[in-house]
């Protein structure tokens, strides 16, 4: 400990790495965002760059590596938004940052994140999402791989961007900023994670796998006066492979601050018919079969996936998923067209609930995916959606349909994308959507974007307009010149964007963007 | 909805993207890099630029000649050229279309124009240079800095179950910039969510510190920014030593340093802004302000102190008592501090020295130091002038204390040295923004006091000062080492001495309030009394001899084995009116210490107040298993009331340490205590244990884990390591000085509760430390 008083204090006091040419880098991006807005029929001569719908920001980060297997990464942001940087100025905020260690020996390697508002709740997964992310935290993820065959991740993390310090005010008269107390309601809402998996047999074809979370939760101001809530999971998975099969089956079950009342209600059915078994009711189960092929070279083959689970009423995860109270079923299925670049997907599925209430749905789905000669694609999809809900002692069913087309063509000097979909048909909310979107290349570094939408109910008719100008000079700046709303129809399925209600409708801006990294 | 125009695309504003790409043009090139090599004919040169059209080395070999040594355009843009330099320094850039560039693959860099620097050796070969930058950003700087992680784990004895700590991200962020080869600048930002007490994601990159330095042969001026400029090596450390932690000065000040040794005179003067009202250097603790309407306030401080004077019989009826003095002061907060009162509260601080080596090893010198600005407030002081009649001198007042001496230092040989300091100073009130000094005279003086004051003149008292303490100091010390260094004795006796005006004392418990401690508390800084004989001055006086001896008994052993002991004799000597605050290891009672700090470290607790005080502290350091570095280190610290009596505090560390294997140092580090403090009733013994194992990918990068409260903390203060982790834990739980010197009362339970929670305290910590 005297060593590190020493080393550190002179190393610090002189800010030189041990070595004369350690690597680091500093990166950062700038963007100028301004906007004018058509009024009484005019522009007036008013850019605003500093309102809710222009994002001006500017990115500083730090890349180092003092050696090999050592990371430090820094990433700080000043971006001009009332809610989050309300200063005269703004003022460069901590974004993120980690600290790395990896070391590899062989086979085998060792992977450390020591994070900082960042998601590094990742774990692999198949069927059941044991964990997925939890938003920014603070905490620590190792990863090992090869150690006795085994690959396992482990994630100790805080989510305490929940909670600000501010609000233990210096004159709070029951809890200061720096009490005991606050110390401890600083210790809120930890999250535990371990996941390890092993291949099995020749060609590994048995995976087992095991994962455990732990979410101990934050029940306000002061932890003191009454326990954090808590939830854990364990969870098992297994995969064979047989003949390019694979026969999956995931298995998990929690358990919350309350232990009591895990009872048997949690029945497995197939298909909806009763099996007689009983799982735990905090617990879920799921296996799919991927997948069945069937027919041949000459007719084709289709290929056929089902999948079935059943959730118990009492299952909670607090760090993943899935819903509870639960019993389902879904059959995918897909066939090539042989010697035709034609595939027709389709998809079944039923879930319900199985203890606390009756609603259930029905979903069909049938698509036809063509790929035509000359770069032109098109796709048509159908949707059925039945749902089935309790209304005074009787079950209400309620159908609804949907149609969706789609026509893409692409070439050197452009490309173009028509989409519709017609969404409730039948039904008085029925709605047509439709847009048009293409690009231009004007020359290698200008291109020209449109996109028209429309969206058609029994109310009104709602329209975007959105055309750009967009240049790349060089590979690491681009600017837009664009009008209209960017965001009706923006994305990658436009007519799946819910802006065309409401107050989604066309209005006149003009926006200029600049941004550049270096 | 009617037809929409495109006309305002082609509006003048259009223009602005190719405007604003041209600039960008500029900047946005993207370079390659590949350092200066060796080979057969001579050093070889390249520089990567895929776009431009001609680019040639120009240095002072070919006299800066931007088209002499043209190079030639390789694969991916590489341009080389090989130049057949002599032995030597040689200085160079490479030109690009007409722009000058240094060499973004050579880190080292000489001049005011950043050029690139290259030295061949005798062979031919280049040399290492030190280099003076670490980014291809720019030739003069030197990013650096250093990722803290801290991620505990605590037992929450309530559900007994660990729960993991709000996790510590510290980043310094440093650049070294070389401005010229005269003037340097250092600049270190800082990211700390938890030290904001802010959410994450609102915690800013603070400036956390910096300083330009100018450096010439006979004169360095630097200027700086909360840096640490250090202490000086005087005997009694007139600038710096700061608080229990013994601080370095510098923090949270800005200022200048000047240093010249011209006419044989090693010269340095001091001056200083300290920008955080009443200093805070941990554990600095500023006074926590009650809320307002528990404060006790003054509507009309000059008639409150009128009244409290008091009468005495005379043969002809009542007069005012002679020679007393009555008082109503309280403690003000600058405008910065969101409180009442006036001025920024900011504290400014000049000192200068002077010493030059005469013949005979004898060095002379004479120092002085000034603070102003300190500690503000508002005064109303009536005292009697006659039978009837009163001067009073109310207004605001900045508080401001200066001490002047000088020091001797003779020192023979390296193994011997004697040294004296003097210093004399005084600490006084100046009036200050109206202030006035006014004469009243009482219409009726009875028993009960008088009344019936009319104002007979009033005159401006702006400069006028009260002189609140004068002090004398005087060091004496003595060093000699011999036996090869083996053996070292120090001895040192000091005097301070203090002389306070009676009516400066605050009174036990201020009139008008319920005598009750909790009043006390939070009117510690107000004040309103009335003294008699208030010009009687008090006289308060410590005199401390300390006596060092360090051995190393390598000669017996074969092994650094080494001892030490300290033995500090400390006597106070305090008038019995002197008020709990002025003891003169608070700084009410000495301003020789730094505004608002104490130097009533853990063990000090237990004998404030006491009049003579011993503490002695052995230490022994054994050496074990060279090839595994290990060590033993044991500390004492016993502190009590008499040599050959039980210590009130007597406390051992010990810490052990060794190497498992090239990489994972395992380490311990205990601590034991037990107090025998009858006055705060505390008779208990407590034990404190970490343990840890540290993983060392380099010198300047490490991974721990430990269990216990970590001994080495982050210095709030300097945000560096000290061994300061359990002061700091048990300081924050209410065992400090500052609660010793206002609420002395509840100082046991606290002190009490503190080392309990640190003795159970059970903590994980995982810790790394990444320096680049």
């Amino acid at each position: 400990m005297i060593r590190r008083i020493v080393l550190l204090a002179a190393t610090l006091s002189t800010l030189l790495p041990p070595t004369a040419h350690s690597l680091t880098k500093l990166e950062g991006e700038y963007q100028l965002m301004a906007e004018m807005r058509k009024s009484n029929r005019a522009y007036p001569w008013d850019w605003d760059s500093n309102s809710y719908d222009t994002f001006n920001n500017a990115q500083f980060r730090l890349f180092s590596q003092p050696r090999p297997g050592v990371e430090a990464f820094v990433k700080v942001e000043s971006d001009w938004h009332p809610n989050d940087n309300n200063s005269a100025r703004p003022e460069f905020q901590y974004r993120e940052a980690h600290l790395r260690f990896r070391k590899e020996m062989g086979k085998r390697g060792i992977d450390s994140y020591w994070f900082s508002r960042q998601d590094r709740f990742w774990v692999d997964r198949y069927l059941i999402p044991f964990v997925y992310g939890r938003g920014d935290a603070q905490g620590i993820r190792l990863e090992t791989w090869g150690f006795g065959g085994f690959n396992t991740t482990f994630v100790v993390a805080d989510q305490s961007s929940q909670f600000n310090p501010a609000d233990f005010s210096a004159n709070d008269p029951v809890i200061s900023r720096d009490s005991i107390a606050a110390q401890r309601a600083r210790r809120t809402d930890d999250m535990y994670v371990a996941r390890l998996r092993r291949e099995f047999l020749k060609d590994k074809q048995l995976r087992l796998g095991f994962t455990y979370n732990r979410f101990e939760g934050w029940s306000g101001r002061d932890s003191v006066n009454g326990p954090s809530p808590w939830t854990s999971v364990y969870g098992f998975d297994g995969r064979y492979r047989f003949r390019n099969t694979d026969f999956s089956l995931e298995y998990g079950e929690s358990r919350p601050t309350n232990e009591s009342g895990n009872g048997r209600a949690n029945e497995l059915t197939v298909f909806k018919h009763s099996t007689g078994i009983r799982l735990p009711d905090r617990s879920v189960i799921q296996g799919e079969i991927r997948s069945l092929k069937l027919g041949t070279p000459r007719m084709g083959y289709i290929n056929v996936a089902p999948g079935w689970w059943s959730r118990g009423p009492l299952y909670r995860n607090s760090i993943g998923g899935p819903t509870s109270d639960e019993t389902g079923f879904i059959i995918q299925s897909f066939y090539l067209l042989p010697e035709r670049a034609i595939t027709y997907s389709n998809q079944l599925s039923w879930y319900g609930n199985k203890v606390f209430s009756r609603n259930a749905t029905r979903e069909m789905y049938n698509e036809l995916y063509v790929e035509f000669v000359n770069g032109f694609t098109g796709k048509t999809a159908y949707r059925q959606r039945d749902t089935y809900s309790p209304s005074g002692g009787m079950l209400r069913k309620e159908t609804r349909l949907e149609w969706f087309n789609e026509l893409q063509v692409e070439s050197r000097l452009a490309w173009l994308r028509v989409q519709s979909k017609l969404r409730d048909i039948g039904k008085p909310e029925r709605k047509q959507l439709f847009v048009i979107e293409n690009s231009l290349n004007l020359t290698t570094k200008t291109k020209i974007y449109n996109r028209f939408a429309l969206g058609n109910d029994a109310s009104i008719l709602r329209k975007g307009l959105f055309t750009q100008l967009q240049y790349r000079p060089t590979g690491n700046m681009e600017m837009f010149l664009q009008y209209g709303p960017d965001y009706i129809g923006g994305g990658s399925t436009p007519v799946d964007e819910g802006n065309l209600n409401g107050n989604g409708d066309q209005f006149d801006i003009i926006k200029f963007i600049l941004k550049g990294n270096f | 909805m009617p037809p929409r125009s495109i006309r305002p695309l082609w509006h003048p504003l259009a223009l602005l993207p190719v405007v604003c790409a041209a600039l960008l043009s500029t900047w946005c090139a993207e370079t390659a890099y590949a350092s200066p090599e060796k080979v057969a004919a001579g050093i070889r040169f390249t520089y990567t630029d895929a776009n431009a059209a001609t680019v040639s080395w120009a240095g002072d070999f070919n006299a800066w000649n931007a088209t002499a040594n043209p190079m030639t355009k390789g694969p991916g843009g590489v341009w080389s050229v090989v130049m057949a330099l002599p032995q030597g320094e040689h200085a160079y850039k490479f030109v690009a279309d007409g722009q000058w560039f240094a060499d973004p693959e050579n880190s080292a860099t000489s001049g005011e124009f950043g050029n690139s620097v290259v030295k061949v050796g005798a062979n031919g070969a280049l040399e290492v240079q030190k280099a003076t930058s670490n980014t291809p950003y720019s030739p003069k700087i030197f990013i650096g800095g250093r990722v803290i992680g801290l991620y505990q784990s605590i037992l929450n004895p309530a559900y007994s179950r660990y729960e993991l700590s709000r996790p510590d991200m510290d980043i310094d962020l440093g650049f070294d910039v070389r401005f010229s080869d005269v003037l340097a600048g250092h600049f270190l930002m800082n990211l700390n969510p938890r030290n904001e007490t802010v959410q994450d994601y609102r915690s800013r990159l603070n400036f956390k510190r910096g300083s330009l330095t100018l450096t010439q042969p006979d004169l360095t001026i630097r200027a700086f920014d909360s840096e640490n400029i250090g202490t000086w090596d005087d005997a009694m450390r007139l600038v710096g030593g700061i608080g229990t932690f013994d601080h370095p000065y510098g923090f949270q000040r800005q200022g200048f340093q000047v240093r010249s040794p011209r006419l044989g005179l090693d010269t340095e003067l001091l001056y200083t802004d300290n920008f955080q009202a009443g200093g805070v250097t941990f554990p600095g603790f500023s006074v926590l302000r009650p809320p307002l309407p528990e404060f006790v306030f003054e509507a009309d401080p000059v008639q409150r102190a009128l009244l409290l004077l008091q009468t005495e019989r005379t043969d002809s009826g009542f007069r005012l008592t002679p020679g007393q003095a009555s008082k109503v002061s309280s403690m003000d907060f600058g405008d910065n501090d969101k409180s009442f009162g006036f001025g920024d509260g900011n504290e400014n601080m000049f000192a200068a020295r002077v010493r030059r080596e005469l013949p005979g090893a004898l060095r002379l010198g004479v120092l002085g130091r000034t603070d102003r600005g300190f500690n503000l407030g508002q005064l109303a002081l009536a005292e009697p002038t006659g039978d009837s009649l009163v001067r009073l001198r109310t207004g605001q007042y900045i508080h401001q204390w200066y001490g002047i001496g000088g020091e001797a230092r003779w020192e023979p040989n390296a193994a011997f040295s004697v040294s004296a300091e003097g210093l004399f100073g005084a600490k006084r009130m100046n009036l200050v923004n109206g202030a006035t000094d006014q004469v009243w005279k009482a219409g009726t003086v009875e028993a009960t006091g008088a009344s019936s004051l009319t104002r007979l003149s009033s005159t401006l008292a702006e400069g006028q000062h009260l002189t609140v303490d004068r002090s004398n100091r005087l060091h004496l010390a003595s060093a000699w080492t011999f036996a090869k260094g083996d053996i070292a004795l120090r001895a040192s006796a000091e005097r301070e001495q203090h002389r306070y005006p009676a009516w400066t004392q605050s009174p036990i418990i201020p009139a008008g309030l319920a005598p009750d401690d909790h009043a006390r508390v939070l009117n510690v800084e107000f004040q309103r009394a009335s003294y008699l004989n208030a010009l009687d001055d008090l006289e308060n006086t410590r005199t401390e001899f300390r006596l060092g001896w360090d051995r190393n008994w390598r000669y017996y052993l074969n092994r650094e084995v080494r001892t030490a002991l300290e033995i500090e004799l400390t006597h106070f000597d305090y008038d019995a009116r002197t008020a709990w605050e002025y003891q003169m290891w608070f700084p009410t009672g000495s301003f020789w210490l730094e505004s608002g700090q104490h130097v009533v470290s853990i063990d000090r607790l237990s004998v404030l107040g006491q009049e003579e005080v011993v503490r002695v502290r052995p230490s022994l350091e054994v050496p074990f298993h060279s090839a595994r570095n290990g060590i033993f280190l044991w500390k004492g610290t016993f502190t009590g009331v008499h040599l050959g009596a039980q210590p009130r505090y007597a406390e051992s560390l010990f810490q052990l340490g060794w190497d498992w294997n090239k990489v994972i140092r395992l380490s311990s580090d205990t601590r034991w205590v037990k107090y025998d403090t009858p006055e705060l009733k505390l008779t208990r013994g407590y034990v404190s244990q970490f343990t840890e194992a540290t993983y060392r990918y380099s010198p300047t990068i490490e991974v721990a884990f430990g269990f216990g409260v970590d001994p080495e903390v982050l210095d709030p203060n300097t945000n560096e390591y000290g061994y300061i982790g359990r002061d700091v834990y048990l300081n924050r739980r209410g065992a400090n000085g500052f609660i010793a010197e206002t609420d002395y009362l509840s100082l046991a339970p606290q002190i009490a509760a503190a080392e309990k929670s640190l003795m159970n305290e059970k903590r994980f910590q995982l810790q790394a430390i990444v320096h680049f």
